[in-house]
């Protein structure tokens, strides 16, 4: 017994199933209806493969999951290379301005992907204004942001963030002397970069394309707004078609592509963790945490790296952001119309108007802010009960993980719509906003828990053995010295789940209610009554919103990234 | 919890109407039966009424507040449920034994009669279903409520060949000009959104030359879309600058305000789509419920929706209505019945053939 | 031909000037030592000379090449300097093994497949690590990373090799050996070597020239021998070797020098020169071992009363006092208290006025 309080065993298990329960109880829920031929809660639905049978027969199901491989490929592609050296610019190097760039790097992840698609057709669509001003100078236009390799190149640059700050994490907690032993072996920047810096982040890599890999199988937004218009189907959109395609509602079909994307997730999981078994050769040497001595790029480097940067700030930023920002201010725009004739203030106004907007705003800060911090702790708890922990609680974890990431949001929010409904304790708190802020505790998961994770990493073991040795329990170790030290590090993670949290739109599509209106979901009515003018207002307040966020955040001296 | 609130709500407004109304009863509107003074009390004992809508507050702004007005002491609490998601919600609230509705109003037709069928709407005869018109009655249960034209919309800075004025003329412009109007023409999507599929449905009904459309829309490789968001953002600028199939209530509000957008009432036949009401089974308010229901159907109701954007189905509204409506369609429109025909509609091999050829004509 | 020039390095840390114009040279097959206590700058004038700190004024040259001149505004990469730099903590890559780590420098200088495999081996055997190759760096213990960190740094014969406090990391026992090993190795490739030290035996034992650093300026340099006994200054008299200190006031007579206390007076040499200090305090310091004990008077001995005498294996501690004084000194017979006098050699006594 006395071996157990010493490894704080009891506290790791009853995390490790609390998680587990929040986690699989939606993913059995989605596994059990697929196996029925109705949902779950009739009476007349029994047990049977009629679902599968459909699914696996229908020609549109292979060439969707077919075209979400090729789409997740490229995806990864593009934005693994891109976010590590991101990374390694700004963390090993003097490049000028980076400090600004820390920030402005995240940018691309404040806008939900359904409105970042609407800000593209503005600024680059076949009538967008930058593409009507091209075709004016020059006569033609050579791209088309329509179909599956613009749709894998937005998607790429668009995903650059999650590897960058996964990246970033990972490189400040490496000694610098293991770059300077390559720079002193003759090895420039690049070499260094190869050969030291991106192998030993070898783990964040990995998990970057994990996530990647699961952020595409369920990215809905983007495939919907760039992709539908060519045709291009992948597996959400394909879900979202089998909703009707039925005429009732078919749950069993939605839930056996979920079941499919889930399946990813064992294969994915199984080779991160193959990869990473000898993990011991990428953990952190103890390090004497000097001063990180950065690389100077030189003039040339600096206007090389700038350039880049800037061509990716412009296609990722500039672009949607901007054309986000002219919509908001006008009410026509397009072939034939001059913008300054249509300048207009009017779409804010109708922001006030609507008593569900405001409650939605309210909640959705409300979801962030003191939800977000909510979801730090519980990710925390997690994290710290996974912390320096072998076996297979930590096997358990590395799944679970990244298991919510596989499903929808549409459909998570479906099942815990479920659940808070048919399970008896939890009704009570459905019409409230637990059951969302429930929902987004799993969304942000694979999100939260890892930065935390990555930031208990950072933590020397001497630092938590000197505790033990001063006769500190495990407990006490972890609140008193290793929470303490991450602080800045859960900070940064608070402020990402809040980004996160903000810009959700799925989720709260089936569980938000009267009183507990969300903006994106709300986001998604207003786009079925036509009002993108809303639309484009509202986004562009959450955008200074979020930016204006962040900046204060900087000031208070969190860092983003730690 | 929930039914705590209400009970301590009841309770505040009980207190309220005693002040208010001294004698304790309540008068029934004019024209109504006595009785029904008796549903008023009722009604505002249980102090609150839910709504389930797809229609977003913003659009029901007026009727909440006539409603009450009309009705102190009743609150309207209006949930905003997504066209998709609105009969999950009330089968899956049923089976918890938790209806959460009192009243659900939404454009999925077919699903709002599939819900009747299953035994989840109560069945009222609303004391306005005499100034309604049959068609949208079904079964004493279900009410339509609007009246919205299916039309074309264009971009008349952009769209600049002679405009189609109904479905044949669209269909041979297509042929003709097929190559021109590549991927210059637009329509809902029929296999994402259910409203845009039971439109479709009439037009095969009405319009013995839809698949000829359809394929010559195809062949022109014509883009879908799944939201009036879209299609109208689609239109506006020009990138598709002809959209059929266009929820024209929406329209008529959006070429308003923006002189770009020009909309046409097809001169063979106008569909006019609708959304319907009623009361939930076990409804928590089963009284302010039909209240509400009165209240929509009613004249001041109709009105609210009406100067909201929704054309009314009565005639006796002074705002848009079924006959200004019908007058712009040159007399040609064409109600979507709530009858047993939007209910086929939902049966699988009746879809899968739809979407076959839907397929068919679109993939070439 | 000096194939290491440092010349008036100056560098700034936001307010702190580190670095304060230091200056010295090294050839081939010479040791250099910087010596110094923690904040001396000795790590990063080293790290100047890598090119992993940038100074803010003066000129380096390797091998007759100016890696650095900031009146002509050069400044070559670390990877252009062509160095072999040895990290305190070795700074092994945790992901390669140890011959990918020890062929690292050649991969780069684009040296051939069979050759790279050849020379890394005969640098590991040479190294006595022959058999350990294929081996992990957490594999190895703290002695076999240390001489793969050298391979590593040697492999590529720099002209130059640096080394951050090489010998830390190991234990006693070890890091005896390592000295002499080292030291060898750098004379028998001919290398010119700096390296930093916090330990004078260490930098006495290895090192042909000694720079004593304290706030960023060299205090001192010469050779072991003459660092230690010919100090130039209080600072260096006193950071070499096991000194007593004795307090006093000064008096010079001629080119004489006194330092008297209470009871005592001593007389010594100023390596300062004769200050006009005529009457102001002053400290006279002398190396423990050179005291003697005596049983009755003599010139420059004072009277003292033992107070203990220590056993230390190889020789006894005797701890004297006087009036305001404690002393050591060292014998090879144990000696019972009581009074006894201890003389300091004249000619090893160092005077400095208190205000140096």
């Amino acid at each position: 017994m006395a071996r157990t309080t010493a490894d704080a065993t009891g506290f790791r298990f009853a995390a490790l199933a609390a998680l587990g329960i929040l986690v699989l109880s939606p993913v059995l829920l989605i596994l059990y209806q697929s196996f029925l031929t109705g949902p779950f809660f009739s009476p007349l639905s029994t047990l049977g493969l009629d679902a599968y049978v459909y699914i696996f027969t229908d020609s549109d199901f292979y060439r969707a999951l077919s075209t979400t491989a090729i789409f997740a490929l490229g995806t990864i592609v593009v934005c693994v290379p891109l976010g590590a050296i991101l990374a390694f610019l700004l963390t090993r190097t003097d490049l000028v301005g980076r400090r600004w760039l820390e920030g402005v790097v995240l940018v691309p992840m404040f806008l939900s992907a359904i409105v970042l698609g609407f800000g593209y057709t503005v600024a680059v669509g076949p009538t967008g204004v930058v593409t009507l001003a091209f075709e004016r100078l020059f006569g033609f236009v050579p791209w088309n942001i329509y179909g599956l390799w613009s749709l894998m190149f937005i998607s790429g640059l668009m995903h650059v963030p999650h590897v960058y700050l996964y990246s970033s994490a990972a490189m400040r907690n490496l000694p610098g002397d293991l770059e300077e032993a390559a720079r002193t072996s003759g090895a420039g920047i690049w070499t260094v970069a190869r050969h030291v810096t991106w192998p030993l982040i070898m783990p964040a890599l990995i998990f970057s394309i994990g996530l990647n890999v699961m952020l595409a199988f369920e990215a809905f937004g983007l495939p919907l707004v760039l992709g539908d218009p060519a045709g291009v189907l992948v597996l959400t959109t394909y879900i979202y078609k089998l909703t009707t395609i039925l005429g009732v509602p078919s749950y069993q079909l939605m839930a056996v592509v979920a079941v499919v994307l889930l399946a990813i997730i064992f294969p994915l999981v199984f080779i991160q963790r193959k990869l990473l078994s000898r993990a011991r050769r990428f953990a952190t040497i103890g390090g004497k945490g000097a001063r990180v001595t950065r690389i100077r790029l030189g003039k040339g480097g600096q206007i090389a790296a700038w350039i880049g940067i800037g061509i990716w700030l412009v296609i990722s930023i500039v672009l949607p952001i901007g054309g986000i920002a002219i919509r908001a201010f006008v009410d026509a725009w397009g072939a034939g119309v001059n913008l300054f004739d249509h300048l207009t203030l009017n779409n804010f106004q109708q922001l006030f108007s609507i008593a569900a907007l405001q409650r939605g705003i309210i909640n959705t800060l409300l979801l962030s802010v003191v939800g977000g911090a909510l979801a730090v702790g519980a990710y925390l708890l997690i994290a710290l009960a996974g912390h320096r922990w072998s076996g297979p609680g930590n096997t358990a974890l590395d799944y679970m993980v990244l298991m919510p990431r596989a499903l929808p949001g549409l459909i998570i929010g479906l099942a815990f719509f479920w659940i808070f409904l048919f399970v008896p304790f939890l009704k009570p708190f459905r019409l409230t906003l637990l059951s969302l802020l429930i929902a987004y505790i799993i969304v942000g998961l694979s999100y939260g828990l890892r930065l935390i994770q990555a930031t208990l990493m950072q933590v020397a073991p001497e630092l938590e053995e000197s505790g033990r040795s001063a006769g500190a329990t495990i407990k006490q170790t972890w609140s008193r010295i290793v929470v303490p030290i991450i602080r800045p590090g859960l900070l940064g993670a608070w402020i990402m789940i809040m980004i996160i949290f903000l810009r959700e739109y799925a989720t709260g599509v089936y569980l938000m209610t009267n009183g507990t209106e969300v903006v994106g979901s709300l986001i998604v009515s207003l786009m079925a009554s036509g009002s993108l003018d809303t639309i484009a207002a509202l986004a562009l307040i959450s955008v200074v919103m979020t930016t204006g966020g962040l900046v204060l955040a900087n000031r208070l001296g969190g860092r983003i990234h730690e | 919890m929930q039914t705590l609130k209400v009970a301590a709500c009841a309770a505040v407004f009980q207190s309220v109407i005693v002040v208010a109304f001294p004698a304790g009863a309540q008068q029934a509107p004019e024209g109504y039966p006595a009785d029904y003074a008796g549903i008023v009390t009722a009604g505002i004992k249980e102090g609150s009424v839910n709504v389930y809508s797809p229609t977003d507050s913003e659009q029901a702004d007026g009727l909440i507040s006539g409603f009450e007005k009309a009705y102190p002491g009743i609150k309207v609490k209006w949930n905003d449920v997504a066209s998709g998601a609105v009969y999950n919600r009330v089968v899956s609230e049923a089976a918890a034994g938790q209806v959460g509705s009192d009243v659900v109003w939404s454009n999925g037709l077919d699903l709002q009669l599939q819900l009747v069928e299953e035994g989840h709407v109560e069945t009222y005869k609303s004391v306005e279903a005499a100034n309604i018109p049959a068609w949208a009655q079904y079964k004493d249960a279900a009410y339509s409520t609007t009246v919205e034209p299916i039309v074309f919309m264009y971009n008349n800075k952009v769209f600049t060949d002679s405009v189609p004025k109904n479905h044949k003329e669209l269909a041979d412009l297509l042929v003709k000009k097929g190559a021109e109007l590549q991927g210059k023409v637009t329509t809902f999507d029929p296999e994402k959104s259910a409203s845009a599929y039971t439109v479709m449905e009439n037009d095969v009904v009405n319009d013995n030359g839809f698949w000829t459309l359809i394929d010559a829309f195809g062949k022109a490789k014509g883009k879908v879309y799944s939201s009036s968001g879209q299609l109208r953002e689609k239109i506006l600028s020009g990138e598709h600058p002809f959209g059929f199939n266009v929820n024209g209530a929406y329209a008529k509000g959006w070429a308003k305000s923006n002189p770009t957008l020009t909309v046409v009432y097809p001169d063979d036949y106008t569909i006019a789509a609708s959304r319907t009401a009623f009361i939930s089974k076990d409804a928590p308010n089963p009284n302010a419920a039909k209240l509400f229901l009165d209240y929509m159907l009613s004249k001041a109701g109709q009105t609210a929706v009406a100067e909201a954007g929704l054309p009314s189905v009565r005639s006796d509204v002074t705002a848009d209505n079924w006959d200004s409506v019908n007058k712009e369609a040159g007399g040609k429109l064409v109600p979507i019945k709530l009858d047993a025909a939007l209910l086929e509609g939902l049966q699988a091999t009746k879809r899968g053939q739809f979407f076959k050829d839907w397929k068919k004509a679109l993939n070439q | 031909m000096n194939d290491l020039i440092v010349q008036d390095i100056h560098m700034h840390l936001g307010a702190l000037h580190v670095l304060q114009g230091t200056s010295f040279t090294a050839s081939k097959g010479q040791v250099v030592a910087l010596l110094g206590a923690s904040g001396s700058g000795k790590t990063t004038l080293l790290r100047t000379i890598a090119g992993l700190e940038i100074p803010s004024k003066g000129r380096i040259d390797i091998s007759g090449t100016p890696v650095f001149d900031s009146s002509k505004n050069i400044l070559l990469p670390p990877e252009q300097r062509n160095i072999g730099l040895v990290f305190q903590s070795y700074a092994l890559w945790p992901h390669k093994t140890v011959a990918e780590n020890v062929a690292f420098g050649l991969t780069i200088r684009g040296t051939n497949k069979s050759e790279i495999g050849k020379r890394v081996q005969e640098m590991l055997e040479k190294l006595g690590l022959g058999h350990l190759g294929d081996r992990y760096p957490f594999q190895l213990s703290g002695g076999q990373q240390q001489r793969v960190a050298i391979c590593r740094a040697l492999v590529y014969q720099p002209k130059v090799i640096l080394m951050d406090e090489p010998l830390s990391n190991l234990d006693a026992k070890l890091r005896e050996e390592a000295r002499y090993w080292i030291r060898k190795l750098i004379l028998e490739l001919e290398l010119c070597a700096v390296m930093v030290t916090h330990d004078q035996d260490e930098a006495l034992a290895m090192a042909d020239n000694v720079l004593l650093l304290k706030g960023g300026s060299i205090v001192q340099s010469g050779s072991p021998l003459e660092i230690y006994s010919n100090p130039k200054n209080r600072y260096t008299a006193e950071f070499l070797g096991n000194n007593n200190t004795l307090d006093g006031n000064l008096s010079i007579d001629g080119s004489k020098a006194v330092v008297s206390g209470e009871t005592w007076s001593i007389s010594g040499v100023m390596p300062e020169g004769v200050a006009n200090a005529n009457g102001k305090a002053a400290s006279a310091i002398v190396r423990v071992e050179k005291m003697t004990i005596h049983d009755q008077p003599g010139p420059n001995r004072i009277a003292v009363n033992l107070d203990a005498s220590i056993y230390l294996g190889d020789h006894w501690e005797y701890r004297l006092s006087a009036p305001g004084v404690t002393l050591k000194a060292q014998g090879s017979v144990r000696r019972e208290p009581g009074n006894v006098w201890c003389e300091l050699p004249a000619d090893d006594v160092w005077i400095f006025s208190k205000a140096s």
